[in-house]
């Protein structure tokens, strides 16, 4: 459903509005129960139509919906490109290619990413990194980290690996024995396992329409 | 000075207990500061604990603290003020006090098992048992549990007193639906989902909804009882404008969380709504001002209590300035598309808190230290809450400056220029704007520890001559009744 | 896709206009306040003071052309709030407080 954000505003004030005069008809503007009158409208209005709005955002905010990938985006090259028409970047899957030499099944990739995204619970994370822009700023932000430029010219050589999904891997596993700028991350004593789970996370986060977010992210699909 | 002496009424079974809360919170917020700066000095020599207690680890404590003491001080300013609206006894005041005993045993627990555990394998049973990971949210389910129970608990206590005096003021109506609302959001923030976006869709719904809707109402409540038991203002006065107040903060705040689902995989309509909404938002708080100051000005400051008439108009600024212009500063989404996710957050994050809610908690601290003794000192005051103020005050502004100087470069130089890589973030952290920001940090922290050594001082303290003069003067009329 | 530098360019200005709009209002509406309270008529000046100075700022935004015409008319809309706000808020104070001062307490 097309939502558009000015109707839904002035719907929302003109409601709160019209309950206020409602529920509080009869009573002096300046009066103790015209405000509560007022008070009642508007938390009811508002609150109703954010329950309204989740519904639909819910809908929208499904793995596969178009704006948030399904699993299986694991499997496929990601890149950025630009939309002229939103004015910022947006995602695109391209071919097949595995992940880590593999191709998942949906099953087997959503076990996976789940795997991963407890364990960046588990390991607390979110309390020296950003994702999607939310948590920490200690170190830089995991949105688009699978699509990091470093992985390939830095990482990759450093830790001797021959894929992307290797290097995260071999990286993640043991941070501070390859130390990047001054601030390094811990050793979180993450299993093989743990890792490779991980790295899906972070390649299927990355393939989620944020509405451009972060701007102008370095590795755009045509720069490729 | 015209101190004078009353002897105390006697105190409610619940303002014990609340003395036990804001005890409790006093403490907490000692912990918090000293984790605060442990991770600004971690900033500055990123091997300092690097292998006993990362930055991860210092931060979490540093941020769950704040939460639990703020909480602590909150529900104990209701347990102080209830008995006096309701002219009596808090119904189920066993429980209450069992279960605070239980939460303070919890939140120990809990720290303990941040400090010396801080993580655990990537299963389903770490998020049950040690760390949920999710920034503010961290506590693992048992502790959700027990703080439901808690909420719950302190749910009955109100609302069975309400019934019990067979009296709903409009206050106590206010305060009801607040409390509902605000543990129903906790509940929302209890679910683990694969979903990261929809994650952090409810992850909001606690943390924004909280603050930006729930705490403010629950501190306007307070700052109602505290203006009429203060400062006089009549009760009918105070609850229209309470109404209002209430009226601006859902009628901005519930839509203005979408100033958060702008780059999250939500749709675009909440660029929108979140940004025109959430611009909005500072009006309550401008009402929160001109209340505030319409009746403390109208009584010329000349209350019962220096301190807590000191901090409830620190509040109202604090709150407008902390919450209203840093919050407004990076809340459209043309900005904060570069600003999102940087120092620029916590710079704001920094004063709102402060200048919302630790001011509110200390304002009740006051109120509830003047009545801790058996004799009162009217008016209570002291020259060293005056210092506690005034460091503590430039302490955060100082802290804020400087995540503000650091954010700012920050945008510019890792969003705007950089393209948000790793590289460009390393650059950013690396420019001077930034790494001498880090400094000034750590400094204003040791001026806010500074700050509240003497706030604990103080409040040990403040008052006690006034025993001091009762005690003499028993000594004098005895001793002349001997002649 | 505009380039790196004129990015930064635009982002600077915006942020730093946009960080002097969000303060101008918060001084307005603080000095107008205390000197509404303290009965101080330079406080109240210089409080409009701010206030004309946050329409200013409006304008210079505008003028950059960074903003795109649907916003241009959302930060007039918040402009206009925010010059209204604090008079509107203190008249309604004293209107409420004279209204229910004196009167019968609710149930
Ligand atoms: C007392 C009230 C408030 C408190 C305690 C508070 C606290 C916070 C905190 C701690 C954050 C950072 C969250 C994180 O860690 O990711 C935050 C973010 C934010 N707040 Fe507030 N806030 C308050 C009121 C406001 C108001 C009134 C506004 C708007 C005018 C606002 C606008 C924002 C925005 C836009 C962000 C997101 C920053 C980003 O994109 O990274 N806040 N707030
Ligand atoms: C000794 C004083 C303090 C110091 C040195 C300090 C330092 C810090 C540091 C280094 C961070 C982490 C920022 C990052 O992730 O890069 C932080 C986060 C935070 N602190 Fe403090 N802090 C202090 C006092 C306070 C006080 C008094 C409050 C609240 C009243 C507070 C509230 C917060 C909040 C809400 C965050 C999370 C911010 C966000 O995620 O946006 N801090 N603090
Ligand atoms: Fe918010």
């Amino acid at each position: 459903m097309q939502i558009h954000w000015l109707e839904v505003t002035i719907a929302a004030i003109a409601i709160a509005v019209v309950l206020t005069r409602v529920l509080s008809k009869g009573a002096g503007w300046l009066s103790w129960r015209f405000w509560r009158g007022a008070m009642i409208a508007s938390s009811i209005t508002m609150t109703t139509i954010l329950f309204v709005l989740s519904f639909f955002t819910v809908q929208e905010a499904r793995p596969g919906s178009g704006r948030i990938p399904p699993w299986t985006v694991i499997n496929h090259e990601i890149g950025l490109k630009w939309d002229a028409e939103r004015q910022w970047q947006v995602p695109v899957v391209g071919e097949e290619t595995g992940f880590f030499g593999q191709v998942y099944s949906p099953e087997e990739a959503e076990a996976l990413v789940n795997k991963g995204k407890i364990t960046f619970q588990a390991r607390n994370c979110m309390e020296c990194h950003t994702l999607l822009g939310n948590g920490a700023y200690y170190a830089p932000d995991l949105t688009r980290a699978w699509l990091d430029p470093w992985w390939e010219t830095r990482i990759k050589p450093m830790v001797g690996a021959e894929s992307r999904e290797e290097a995260m891997m071999k990286w993640l596993m043991n941070p501070p024995q390859y130390p990047q700028g001054t601030r390094r991350m811990p050793n979180l004593n993450l299993t093989e396992e743990e890792a490779r789970a991980l790295v899906a996370f972070l390649k299927w986060m990355a393939a989620i329409d944020t509405n451009g977010f972060p701007p102008h992210y370095s590795l755009t699909y045509e720069q490729r | 000075m015209s101190a004078t002496t009353q002897v105390r009424p006697k105190l409610y079974e619940s303002q014990k207990l609340a003395l036990w809360y804001f005890a409790v919170a006093i403490a907490l917020f000692g912990l918090q500061l000293t984790f605060g700066l442990i991770a600004a000095y971690q900033q500055l020599n990123p091997n300092f604990l690097f292998e006993l207690a990362p930055f991860m680890t210092n931060r979490t404590l540093h941020v769950n603290t704040l939460v639990v003491w703020l909480l602590v001080g909150l529900v104990g300013g209701v347990y102080w003020f209830l008995p006096q609206e309701t002219g009596r006894e808090v119904v189920g005041i066993k429980a209450a006090k069992i279960i605070w005993w239980v939460i303070v045993a919890g939140v120990l627990v809990l720290a303990g098992i941040y400090l010396f555990v801080q993580y655990g394998p990537g299963e389903m049973s770490t998020l049950w048992l040690y760390m949920e990971g999710r920034e503010y949210l961290e506590a693992p389910r048992w502790v959700d549990l027990a703080l439901v129970l808690w909420v719950a608990i302190f749910l009955f206590n109100v609302i069975a007193t309400t019934l019990a005096s067979r009296r709903v003021t409009g206050l106590l109506l206010v305060l009801i639906f607040d409390l509902v609302a605000l543990g129903a959001l906790y509940s929302a923030g209890m679910h683990y989902n694969i979903n990261v976006t929809m994650d952090q869709f409810l992850w909001w719904w606690v943390v924004h909804l909280w603050v930006e809707a729930t705490w403010e109402v629950l501190v306007g409540v307070l700052m109602a009882w505290s203006l009429m038991y203060l400062l006089g203002t009549p009760r009918k006065v105070v609850e229209t404008w309470l109404f209002l107040e209430v009226a601006l903060v859902f009628g901005t705040g519930i839509l203005g969380l979408g100033h958060h689902y702008f780059w999250i995989g939500t749709p675009e309509y909440w660029l929108g709504l979140g940004g025109f909404f959430s611009a909005l938002e500072p009006l309550p708080l401008v009402a929160m001002v001109v209340h505030a100051l319409y009746d403390a000005g109208g009584h010329r400051l000349l209350a019962v209590n220096k301190p807590a008439v000191f901090w409830l108009v620190a509040q109202a600024f604090g709150n407008f300035i902390g919450a209203g212009v840093w919050g407004f500063m990076q809340t459209l989404p043309q900005i904060n598309m570069y600003s999102h996710g940087t120092q620029l957050a916590a710079a704001h994050g920094h004063l709102a808190f402060f200048g919302a809610y630790l001011s509110t908690v200390l304002m009740l601290t006051y109120v509830v230290v003047q009545q801790a003794r058996p004799v009162l000192s009217v008016p209570l005051d002291s020259r060293w809450w005056k210092w506690a103020a005034g460091l503590m005050i430039f302490g955060i502004v100082g802290i804020t400056g400087a995540f503000t100087i650091s954010g700012f470069t920050q945008t510019l130089i890792e969003r705007a220029e950089g393209g948000s890589t790793w590289a460009a973030f390393i650059r950013a952290y690396t420019h001077p704007w930034y790494a001498n920001t880090l400094g000034w940090r750590y400094f204003f922290g040791w001026i806010m520890i500074i700050g509240y050594l003497i706030l604990v001082y103080d409040l040990l303290t403040i008052g006690k001559h006034a025993v001091a003069t009762v005690k003499a003067t028993a000594v004098a009329t005895a001793g002349g009744g001997d002649d | 896709m505009i380039d790196t530098a004129a990015r930064a360019e635009m982002v600077r200005t915006l942020m730093l206009l946009e960080f002097v709009f969000a303060m101008l209002p918060g001084f307005y509406g603080v000095f107008y306040i205390l000197g509404q309270v303290l009965h101080r008529r330079w406080l109240r000046l210089l409080g409009y003071g701010f206030g004309a100075a946050q329409v200013g700022v409006v304008l210079l935004m505008i003028r950059t052309g960074y903003l795109e015409p649907f916003w241009v008319r959302v930060m007039l809309v918040l402009t206009l709030a925010y010059v209204a706000m604090p008079p509107a808020l203190w008249a309604l104070a004293k209107a409420i407080h004279r209204e229910n001062t004196d009167t019968l307490q609710p149930s």
